[in-house]
């Protein structure tokens, strides 16, 4: 498996000297849809920051497509194009006063003209049906069009890897369900996407790849079936099996239903 | 019938007329003018932009107590006794009267023109402006980051009091409204500051580089649009010359 960012022993501790990770090594796969558990403090947001460049590793190394993190001006420009980030609260990316400024505010720092950013933005802002709320004020909307508002500002950038924390978090059913519909489409297009979660029911349906971590390490890592099918070191993590998964135990099922579809017809 | 034309340009249009009016509430000494101004950019907040008129009216009611404060401190004029009683006099002559008047009446017209302007004019508009004069880049920056800083601690003071509320907070005894108070104080500031720093890591996210750059849609002005611009400048200097 080709992978698209690689980690090997990295560790970081916050000012407070409090260790968050460490010692973590593992290979992001490319164009998998990837999802990152583990229970709070376990390191997962900290984890995204440094794929991102936004923390800098105190030991070890992160690789993106074989070559190091480059720490220097241009070198974090290049990798924050490639690697977007899709931050839990959509009040801490908001910075525009209008979602016109907020989807265009990534694209015009990076070194593209006006004219093509006001192209890539009104393409952006139509393909998320935000046309109609362009000039409203992005404060004042509700938390699912902010959200929505901030992965557009993400997308705009046009990153091969996305990283979302918690993108569901606040988010009504239809609303998750668009959202996860977006990270879909988004990987059918070739893109790796990276979510933190704490569904595990979701997690368990959509993600190709699971990692878990616990205690600032990679407790667990591998394909969805693998990864869940281990209940006693997902309780160690302090997670719980997914639903359908405690079901088919339960009923005593030979194949393992990856979503409600599948279990109700492996029960008929 | 439509044209394009620069964004600076609309801005421009928009800050000339916003400084012309309050070049004439300044330079008239009228205080029919001044009341005249005082209503028509009052109405004009709520129509003009998305503002409703209780809020419009509220963002005029805390200028409007200053400003009431400071009339009254001309119209009244304290004279005071050494020989007999009373030592101190409250005299409210005819004079410091109609200049508190002027001064209040002066003053609201300016802010209620300067309170449209702000509503019209966002942070980037503002920033595309100030750029398109060479202002220099670090006291645009300054800008930004200052009405952004505001921005959250308001919102942040908001939901923080409402929290506290919602805890029988502020229950009407002096000695608890003070102790919620002075912890709404330190809850605004650490909250505040740590969204402060969130948002500078997620503007590194999105490559900022030290400069803030906006690109603003392209603007499509209508005849029409010309016409009330006219039209508004009229109704805000004729009058100058009759009244």
């Amino acid at each position: 498996m080709k992978s698209v960012i690689d980690l090997k022993n990295v560790g970081y501790s916050y000012q407070n000297k409090e260790e968050v990770l460490n010692g973590l090594s593992i290979s992001i796969p490319e164009g998998k849809k990837i999802a990152l558990l583990g229970a709070n403090g376990a390191g997962k947001s900290t984890l995204m920051l440094l794929l991102n460049g936004v923390l800098k590793p105190n030991e070890g190394q992160l690789f993106y497509k074989g070559e190091p993190y480059n720490y220097k001006r241009k070198g974090l420009r290049a990798l924050r194009q490639k690697v977007g980030v899709l931050f839990q609260e959509p009040d801490s990316q908001i910075i525009a006063p209008t979602v016109y400024e907020e989807v265009a505010f990534g694209l015009s720092n990076l070194d593209f003209d006006k004219e093509t950013v006001r192209k890539k933005t009104d393409a952006v802002l139509e393909c998320f049906y935000l046309t109609d709320i362009q000039y409203k004020n992005p404060h004042h909307l509700s938390v699912g069009q902010k959200k929505r508002v901030c992965f557009a500002s993400v997308l705009a950038m046009a990153p091969d890897v996305i990283v979302a924390d918690e993108p569901t978090s606040g988010l009504d059913h239809p609303y998750a369900q668009q959202m996860f519909k977006e990270f879909d489409f988004l990987n059918a297009q070739g893109k790796t996407i990276i979510i933190s979660t704490h569904d595990m029911n979701h997690a368990y349906e959509w993600a190709d790849y699971v990692i878990v971590l616990h205690k600032g390490k990679v407790w667990q890592c591998g394909s969805a079936d693998e990864v869940f099918a281990n209940e006693a070191a997902l309780k160690e993590a302090g997670l719980p099996q997914p639903l359908l998964l405690q079901l088919a135990k339960y009923l005593g099922l030979k194949e393992m239903p990856r979503d409600v579809e599948s279990f109700k017809q492996l029960i008929h | 019938m439509s044209f394009r034309i620069q964004n600076h340009t609309c801005i421009g249009i928009r800050v000339l007329f916003i400084v012309g009016a309050m070049i004439l509430c300044y330079l008239s000494t009228s205080n029919v003018y001044h009341a005249f101004m005082i209503g028509l950019f009052a109405a004009s907040t709520p129509l003009l932009t998305k503002f409703s008129f209780k809020i419009a009216f509220r963002r005029l009611m805390m200028p409007f107590l200053f400003v009431s404060i400071a009339a009254l401190t001309v119209a009244l004029e304290l004279s005071f006794n050494t020989a007999g009683s009373p030592f101190i006099k409250v005299v409210f002559s005819k004079e410091s009267f109609a200049f508190a008047i002027q001064l209040f009446l002066k003053s609201m017209s300016v802010i209620s023109v300067v309170s449209l302007g702000i509503a019209m004019i966002s942070i980037s508009e503002m920033t595309a402006f100030l750029r398109f004069f060479r202002v220099p880049e670090l006291l645009i920056e300054l800008l930004v980051m200052v009405h952004h800083s505001i921005q959250i601690i308001g919102h942040k003071t908001t939901k923080l009091y409402t929290a506290q509320k919602s805890r029988m907070a502020y229950n009407g005894q002096f000695k608890n409204g003070l102790t919620c108070f002075s912890l709404l104080v330190t809850s605004i500031f650490s909250s505040s500051l740590n969204q402060i720093q969130q948002q500078a890591i997620a503007l590194d996210a999105r490559c900022y580089n030290n400069k803030l750059v906006w690109v603003l849609p392209r603007k499509n002005i209508k005849s029409i649009q010309l016409v009330w611009l006219t039209i508004g400048l009229s109704i805000i200097t004729i009058p100058v010359f009759f009244i």
